[in-house]
């Protein structure tokens, strides 16, 4: 395949076979080389001035639908948010002039909100309205009875709400010990003592977590929300580790998605992706989202989590904790791995494990473990 | 804002007072709204689920913040933006690139001070303005194909800008070697 040096600034969006034959001219011309470091450089520059001027970018939204009249639609939280930041969004604005047609595409999408709004929710008509009328006088009778009735059972609502808010279940272990539970609705965790899970016995997928777990959510329609001290964990269907320390909680997202709030500062949730953690103090302060060595991150639950880590990565990590050299071929070095091994597992046992998945062959040789791909 | 919304604000008030059912009934009136705005915005793409689902999460998680049950409508859509905004960042790190932009930049590009390095301020100010914005919204995570409705031009002449760009920061690095 012919390799054009055009295509290079749109590597990504090339097929595997231009991409290779593009890899191929960039060994042969390094200047090239050079030319798309310095594109990326650029780019990554860009990006980092942008990151570092407005980490939070739901300021943009904030001043887009300001800007466009929707200034109501901004909580006083929000609109204070907003004006201490002005100053800096609009120096950013005259100095980046592309983020003045970011703001523009924020405000285009506001009309395209209330356009899918008025789409979507105004074409049903509610059940109430499509039910045969009644005379009034025996609708009279009707209200009157289910308000009676109504008032009995909210009563008697009210009273089981009670007791099954009041009834709590406690889940605790010691210092030094490890115990899995499942949750009615499926979930695992694993506390790492001295810990202590609480949640109610009518159970609700709401939970609270003293000292250290780490927790595999099942999906379902309703968060799932882990409390500690310092923070509220809302989550659909992941798994995650949590460290109610002594006025810090740290929260490690190995798969899936979650929020994290200070249950100070509820209204500003920070969002986590796979890979990241982020701290919560006692005072309220959110440490912003920080790209973290899984395994590493999770040592303390007594498991090798690997959730998407390349072979390479996870070759470095064996390494490292069991001071064991881990070679890992070139070509099996891109492959990803989802898998959770206990440490007390011998090495030798884990990477058969790993080659076994990944259809390659474990050589053991001079104190040392290679990974080849199988023959 | 007025909030003419088929959604009762006594639904919202149940939801909001932790009644699951009530919970549950709204987040799925939500639900064909938030995947008409998605499919509005970004196409048929595989990930409108995801981020459906996670900004009904949004929704969900800050409901005890909503100090008007009358304006679900204003909170949702900011919900939307919010995750819209998330998007395109997750969109930007999770591109697919020969070089990684975390690693320090190879040592002949420099964005400092030493004299005889190549200064990525001295590559920027190569592009022409209508290049540099380009490359800029490139930067905040959008696709050539959205700069294109952006600056209402076809994707063909978006990324004709990009490869002459492209070629001045080549010939720039040849200028720097002395070649």
């Amino acid at each position: 395949m012919d390799a054009s040096p055009e295509l290079l600034p749109f590597w990504e969006e090339l097929s595997p076979e231009a991409q290779a034959a593009l890899r191929q001219l960039l060994k042969q011309e390094p200047e090239l080389a050079q030319t798309l470091a310095l594109w990326e450089a650029v780019q990554a520059h860009l990006h980092q001035a942008f990151e570092k001027a407005v980490p939070d970018r739901r300021l943009w939204v904030l001043y887009a639908l300001a800007r466009s009249g929707h200034q109501a639609a901004l909580s006083p939280e929000e609109q204070a948010l907003l004006e201490a930041a002005r100053p800096t969004l609009e120096q950013l604005l005259a100095v980046y002039p592309a983020l003045n047609e970011v703001v523009r595409d924020i405000e285009a999408a506001c009309v395209d909100f209330e356009a899918a709004w008025e789409s979507q929710l105004k074409k049903a008509t509610p059940v109430r309205d499509r039910l045969p009328r009644v005379s009034r006088r025996w609708a009279g009778y009707q209200w009157g009875l289910r308000l009676a009735v109504g008032g009995v059972v909210l009563a008697l609502v009210g009273v089981l709400w009670w007791q099954h808010r009041t009834a709590w279940v406690t889940q605790s272990v010691d210092t030094g010990k490890v115990q899995t539970l499942t949750l009615p609705d499926g979930s695992s965790v694993r506390l790492v003592g001295p810990a202590a899970l609480h949640y109610a016995e009518r159970f609700d997928r709401r939970v609270q977590l003293e000292g250290q777990a780490l927790l595999q959510v099942q999906p379902a329609a309703v968060p799932f929300v882990v409390e500690t001290a310092e923070a509220q964990i809302t989550v659909r269907g992941t798994r995650f580790g949590v460290r109610a320390l002594k006025d810090t909680t740290e929260v490690i997202l190995a798969q899936g998605r979650l929020t994290v709030h200070s249950r100070k500062s509820p209204a500003l949730p920070v969002e986590l992706a796979p890979g990241q953690g982020v701290r919560v103090a006692a005072d309220g302060q959110v440490s912003p989202p920080a790209r973290v060595s899984v395994p590493e991150m999770l040592q303390w639950t007594g498991l090798h989590v690997f959730d998407g880590a390349t072979m390479a990565e996870i070759g470095r990590y064996l390494a490292t904790f069991y001071r064991v050299p881990v070679i890992v071929d070139a070509a099996l070095a891109d492959e990803p791995v989802v898998g959770t091994f206990a440490q007390t597992q011998p090495l030798e046992e884990i990477l058969s494990a790993l080659a076994a998945t990944l259809g390659a062959h474990l050589e053991q040789q001079e104190g040392s473990y290679r990974l080849v791909p199988a023959r | 804002m007025p909030d003419r919304s088929e959604i009762a604000p006594e639904l919202v008030a149940r939801a909001r007072a932790g009644e699951l059912g009530a919970q549950n009934q709204l987040l799925t009136r939500l639900e064909p709204v938030m995947r008409a705005f998605f499919l509005k915005r970004l196409g048929p793409i595989p990930e409108i689920d995801d981020l459906v689902q996670n900004t009904l999460l949004r929704v969900h998680t800050g409901l005890a913040d909503l100090k008007d049950n009358g304006r679900l409508k204003a909170f949702a859509m900011k919900a939307a933006l919010f995750e819209l905004q998330d998007w395109y960042r997750g969109r930007y790190h999770s591109r697919e690139r020969l070089f990684d932009p975390d690693q320090p930049p190879p040592a002949w590009v420099h964005d400092g001070t030493a004299e005889q390095r190549l200064d990525i301020e001295q590559a920027l100010a190569t592009l022409t303005p209508h290049a540099r914005r380009i490359v800029e919204l490139r930067a905040y995570g959008y696709r050539y194909q959205e700069i294109a409705r952006l600056l209402q031009t076809t994707e063909a002449a978006v990324k004709m800008q990009v490869k002459r760009a492209f070629e001045k920061m080549r010939q720039l690095l040849l200028l720097h070697h002395g070649r």
